[in-house]
């Protein structure tokens, strides 16, 4: 009974015998058991003489020692192949750059290189880039730096002074870069809808404000000016604005996106209202949701009306 | 790992060597020994045991054993190392490198 209660659990030694896997090949074929057997012995004293030991303190010495020794035993193997101190250096002098400028630096200056196509290596270099969301900051910049124009100019300053677009808890690297592209198509919209993105995203209003209207004057930043037209359509209709401040506040981004393609702005809950005439529904929850005095479809639905319905027919 | 300045035992494997002044000795027996000689302060993990042990073995100073004991009696997964006429070679030659440092030590601490 005693000796049952002091055995090593199957899920300790289990445990070990994974961590005994990390020792090179030939030194595990030598004294695995031999180890394992000690590491059970080892057990056993241990819950005998530490009354208050528990099996994660003595797993956790364990873990250390295997840790030490697993570092020890390939470093031997290592040099028993011929990898001298010498070239240990060697190699660690050339991949030094790599690993100094692992993660932040080098994988935003390489997705901001794969997108932009005019790379500026200038520019980037005088981009702090060492928080993932200042790819978005990076690419846009890039887009507008291509231009001439002063105001373009003005508003690419901007982007490089604003860089707390809080967007930390998005993914990184390729999955970031498209669902910035998606924010950006956001903020080029209207200043409510910036307004909600500035509160999400915790730039100050006025900022906002300063930056949209400069990315609204600005007429060869394509997705502007694919907003511009968008805006002309719909005009100043204040159910828009809600509608897609509801979307940002959601972080409905695809949406955005998707209905943006359609010229139809207003997301695809209006679409939806329209084609079932809930008009009354949809108007009554984003007044709710967005605190408005008055809302209405009234552009959504001549749009509907004259353009999407006879398209369908 | 040998002791880079002087060619002799690092402190872990001169334990282990002590351990087997004795006679033969398993793993976890030499962990125990070197516990013991050492109050407790120094407990060898079974990696810094077997990776000390394997050093020993390709300097010569330890070798397996071919005599076991009675299986009944003991697990069969163990392997008993013992002292070779090298290893005590160096037991030797170490302790003398530390008795010349406790001399010394002697001399200028409680002189």
């Amino acid at each position: 009974m005693n000796s049952n209660r002091n055995r090593c659990p199957n899920w300790l030694m289990s445990l070990y015998r994974l961590c005994l896997r990390i020792y090179p090949a030939s030194f595990r074929e030598e004294f695995a058991v031999a180890m394992e057997q000690a590491f059970a012995d080892r057990y056993v004293d241990f819950m005998r003489n530490k009354k208050t030991g528990t099996n994660l303190q003595f797993a956790f010495s364990m873990l250390r020692d295997t840790g030490e020794s697993v570092c020890r035993q390939h470093w031997q193997s290592a040099e028993s192949a011929g990898f001298t101190r010498l070239r240990f250096l060697v190699l660690l002098a050339l991949l030094a750059p790599v690993l100094i400028f692992h993660e932040s630096v080098i994988r935003n200056t390489v997705d901001g290189m794969v997108y932009a196509k005019n790379f500026n290596l200038e520019f980037i270099r005088a981009e702090a880039l060492s928080k993932e969301h200042e790819v978005y900051r990076t690419e846009l910049a890039l887009e507008l730096r291509k231009s001439s124009d002063p105001i373009t100019i003005q508003a690419a300053n901007l982007l490089e002074r604003n860089n707390n677009w809080a967007i930390e808890s998005y993914p990184s690297g390729e999955a970031l870069r498209e669902m910035n592209v998606r924010i950006a198509r956001a903020v080029v919209a209207e200043p409510l809808q910036y307004s909600w993105f500035a509160k999400f995203d915790r730039v100050s209003s006025s900022e906002a404000a300063n930056l949209n209207s400069m990315l609204w004057s600005i007429e060869n930043f394509p997705e502007l000016k694919r907003c511009n037209d968008i805006g002309k359509l719909k005009g100043k209709d204040v159910s828009c604005n809600a509608t897609w401040a509801w979307m940002l506040h959601n972080r409905k981004y695809e949406e955005i996106m998707l209905y943006d393609n359609y010229v139809q702005p207003s997301s695809k809950e209006i679409l939806h209202a329209l084609e079932n005439n809930r008009y009354t529904q949809l108007q009554n929850q984003y007044i709710a949701i967005n605190k408005l005095d008055a809302c209405n479809f009234a552009d959504e639905r001549r749009f509907y009306n004259n353009i999407i319905c006879p398209e369908r027919k | 790992m040998t002791n880079a300045r002087t060619n002799g035992p690092s402190t872990a494997q001169y334990q282990i060597l002590l351990s087997l002044l004795d006679g033969e000795k398993h793993g976890y027996g030499i962990m125990r020994c070197v516990e013991q000689l050492t109050d407790g302060q120094v407990r060898l993990g079974p990696g810094t045991l077997y990776g000390a042990i394997k050093r020993l073995i390709e300097q010569g100073w330890i070798a397996e054993s071919d005599e076991r004991p009675d299986p009944s009696l003991d697990d069969e997964r163990r392997r008993y190392y013992v002292l070779t006429g090298l290893g005590q070679q160096a037991v030797q030659e170490e302790t003398k490198r530390m008795q010349r440092l406790v001399r010394f030590a002697n001399q200028h601490l409680f002189a």
